[in-house]
């Protein structure tokens, strides 16, 4: 089922490019925006949940996004560990695309796949930033590929925020450590398309109703 | 409610604390929304400076009927954490709620920064 909060005037394909293996690879070809044929395709695939959701920038409204995801999840997923991990992933992001959002509206999509025994996750945001933030992102992206240990990464990550230093991507760092989604970043001219996705194992029940 | 800590009194966080001999017992209720981290770090400032002038041996945060912290606030608490470890006088112990998975993965990450002082129920 796809649910559709707002359409926005970007191209839907741009949320979309890499897999997290063929089989949700084949599911995300067919996550485009309603009301596109790849989009009905989906619809008619009752394994997977999708909505996409256009924002200006206020901060007050993450919690009220956090909390529909909440919603959602106890809904259609059967397990509190992958919903908190969507939620905490839903939040950092959305949370970041709002506040460096230099102009227009951030917008978030957040996919649920069955996949035979897991749960495919996929929460994107796309957002306009400036030069700097852009900078800065690239290197904390580039620093968490080059991590080898999410736990040490995350650990450092910890001890750089406790000291104060300003920008240290503990948000990211979270989606990463705590949420256990794999982190990409598009950068384009002045907009950043920020990716998170995994897989899990259900700890209990169906992994979707 | 004490009489030395301002309360936090927010729509997202209301903070409930208690100050007893020895002890400091504070409720977070809530969302720890980043737009609350101000407010926290404020907070967590009185709260030291209470446990020290009152030598208390623990503050303990019932995060039960707390919904959420967002990585803001989580850093407020971090640096709060850090401060303590330079001259450890009081243990800093969180009472989770099980059923919320966040509060366990975000309750260990503390108690990597915060070690022997940290204690999670």
């Amino acid at each position: 089922m796809v649910y559709v909060m707002y359409l926005g005037d970007t191209s839907p394909s741009s949320f979309v490019r890499r897999g997290l293996g063929s089989e949700l690879g084949a599911r995300r070809a067919a996550s485009h925006l309603f009301p596109t044929r790849a989009a009905r395709r989906m619809n008619a695939d009752k394994s997977s949940t999708a909505f996409e959701l256009s924002v200006w920038p206020d901060p007050t409204i993450i919690a009220s996004v956090r909390r529909f995801v909440a919603e959602l999840c106890g809904r259609v997923l059967a397990d509190g560990d992958i919903t908190a991990r969507v939620v905490v992933a839903t939040h950092e992001l959305l949370d970041n695309a709002v506040r460096y959002a230099t102009r227009d509206a951030s917008r978030i999509r957040v996919e649920l796949h069955h996949l035979d025994r897991d749960v495919g996750v996929v929460i994107a945001t796309k957002n306009r930033i400036d030069e700097d933030r852009g900078r800065e992102l690239r290197r904390r992206l580039d620093e968490m590929r080059a991590s080898s240990d999410r736990g040490a990464y995350y650990r450092a990550l910890l001890r750089r925020a406790a000291e104060g230093v300003e920008g240290a991507g503990l948000g990211l760092g979270r989606v990463h450590a705590e949420a256990g989604l794999d982190v990409s970043g598009r950068f384009d001219d002045d907009s950043v398309l920020i990716r998170a996705e995994g897989r899990f194992v259900p700890t209990r029940g169906p992994a979707l109703r | 409610m004490s009489r030395e800590v301002r309360e936090i009194a927010t729509p997202e966080l209301v903070t409930e604390t208690e100050v007893r001999s020895g002890r400091i017992g504070v409720r977070l209720v809530g969302s720890a929304e980043s737009v609350t981290r101000e407010d926290l770090a404020a907070y967590l400032k009185a709260i030291d400076g209470v446990a020290v002038e009152t030598e208390a041996a623990e503050v303990v945060f019932d995060l039960r009927a707390l919904e959420f912290m967002s990585a803001a606030c989580l850093r407020a608490v971090l640096a709060w954490l850090l401060e303590g470890e330079r001259s450890p006088r009081y243990v800093a112990r969180f009472v989770s709620d099980a059923k919320n998975h966040w509060q366990r993965r975000s309750l260990a990450s503390l108690a990597s920064i915060g070690g022997e002082r940290v204690r999670i129920d």
